[in-house]
């Protein structure tokens, strides 16, 4: 009987764990996860399918929302119902079609994006969120006439972005307040930062710590977008530091490989560094 | 890389899977990715995905008696007890930022609706792994942060099921809400 390599034993072993793992009971997907459209073209599409192996029903719904922070720094998708002219809201003449689709299991459909902005819309980017909810078949659950059953069925929801542009839209990035607390296994960062121009600014919020000797502790490269001034927290999770002095540096930019190519405004990198002591 | 801690086993009451954490991960990190994209015929660009791999499970449920879906199988145990408790992924792009919000539901209704059944979520119910350790969450509240260099996360979620001393036999039902928000753009 030949014998397995190794790497031949890793692979057995992992089918056969994949085999024991429960088959997917809801999937569903969306690509892109950002679309961008401008005033040239007017419409886009979008991909959602159903990768599971049940059927699955999807809603599609626009609504006008922003990334933005609570009072503990953390992110959140502001929606806000009626945006009237206060907000650059595009949820009002974009329209999806089909909103309702069913998807048969490995299935998938196209949805149409058309924008029919007002004819007298100024120059600038207008906003919206794609909401698309996904409800698979109910979970069956055995039943006797005494028994107590229970299940519990599931509902996804993603939301991505839309973004209209119309004539020239430039964004850009200013940090307004840069601090940092070390913990015992983590630096706790608050960035207070807002966009310049007419855009939302999408970027790279590189954070690299420093020691004493100009040797780099970690780096925590995290995407950022910001369409009204934020007050965000982050936890970098550092281990056990030893004592000393630490220089944390703070590099913005518009790099994102997650994104569309030609969806990034680009913008000048924006540095800034603060200060740590560990005791 | 290395598979360790693999351990499959037959208990006294019927299939017992524990799989640890670092084969999940290992395994996800080769196999799961090319099995499920072949599977999901996943287009380019690169898609945002959730997937529900397994529902949370409280089976039969016996009167008066807390039923507990754990994510650990004991105390202090690193392995994540994969038997009945709910097992989701997201997927994406590297280093996608997220937000993570479950709406769960204060109890579950029998079908004709006539009768409750509590349920309960504590902070120590929820479990996120995208790297090599597993991040206790509260699922009662979100999860905000980036798809590893996989561009991957797993949520394990756990639960209570509360039913009262009398409680009528029957079916018992609740939906639970995933909301997977993309924050980066």
């Amino acid at each position: 009987m030949p014998r397995l390599s190794r790497p031949k034993i890793w692979v057995a072993a992992g089918v056969a764990l994949i085999a024991a793992l429960p088959s997917l009971i809801e999937a569903i997907y969306v690509t892109p996860h950002a679309v961008f459209m401008d005033d040239q073209t007017r419409s886009a599409q979008v991909t959602i399918g159903n990768s599971g192996d049940l059927p699955e029903e999807a809603t599609i719904e626009l609504q006008f929302g922003f990334p933005d922070t609570d009072s503990n720094g953390t992110p959140f998708i502001r929606f806000v119902e009626d945006p009237g002219s206060q907000f650059p809201s595009a949820a009002g003449w974009i329209r999806a079609f089909p909103r309702r689709v069913q998807l048969p299991p490995g299935d998938q459909q196209v949805v149409r994006l058309l924008a029919t902005p007002p004819d007298d819309l100024p120059d600038g980017e207008y906003w919206t969120r794609m909401i698309i909810t996904a409800r698979g078949a109910q979970i069956s659950v055995a039943t006797t006439d005494t028994a107590v059953r229970a299940g519990v069925a599931l509902v996804i929801r993603l939301i991505t972005s839309i973004t209209y542009r119309k004539g020239e839209v430039t964004t850009g990035v200013t940090v307004q307040e840069l601090t940092a607390t070390p913990h015992s296994d983590s630096v706790v960062v608050w960035l207070a930062a807002a966009r310049e121009g007419n855009g939302a600014y999408l970027g790279t919020a590189h954070f690299e710590l420093v020691n004493a000797d100009q040797q780099t502790v970690g780096e925590w490269p995290t995407p950022l977008a910001i369409y009204y001034p934020i007050n965000r927290r982050f936890v970098l999770p550092t281990g056990p530091l030893a004592s000393g002095s630490y220089v944390l540096r703070l590099r913005l930019d518009s790099e994102r490989p997650d994104l569309p190519v030609g969806g990034v405004l680009p913008t000048a990198p924006v540095s800034d560094s603060v200060l740590i002591e560990v005791p | 890389m290395q598979l360790r801690s693999t351990r499959i086993w037959k208990g006294r009451c019927g299939d017992v899977r524990r799989i640890s954490l670092t084969v999940l991960l290992a395994v996800s990190a080769t196999v799961l990715p090319r099995l499920a994209g072949a599977q999901a015929r996943v287009p380019v660009p690169e898609p945002l995905v959730a997937l529900a791999r397994q529902d949370l499970r409280f089976g039969t449920v016996l009167p008066g008696i807390p039923n507990h879906v754990a994510v650990y199988p004991l105390p202090g145990h690193r392995g994540l007890s994969l038997r009945r408790a709910g097992l989701f992924e997201i997927r994406g792009p590297d280093h996608t930022s997220v937000r993570l919000d479950f709406t769960l539901p204060t109890e579950m209704l029998s079908d004709d609706f006539s009768h409750q059944l509590p349920l309960s979520f504590g902070a120590g119910d929820g479990v996120v792994a995208k790297g090599l350790l597993p991040i206790p969450f509260d699922p009662n509240g979100p999860f905000v942060g980036t798809l590893g260099v996989l561009g991957q996360l797993w949520i394990v979620l756990g639960g209570t099921a509360l039913p009262t001393q009398q409680q009528p036999g029957g079916i018992y039902r609740a939906t639970i809400i995933l909301t997977v928000s993309q924050l980066g753009s």
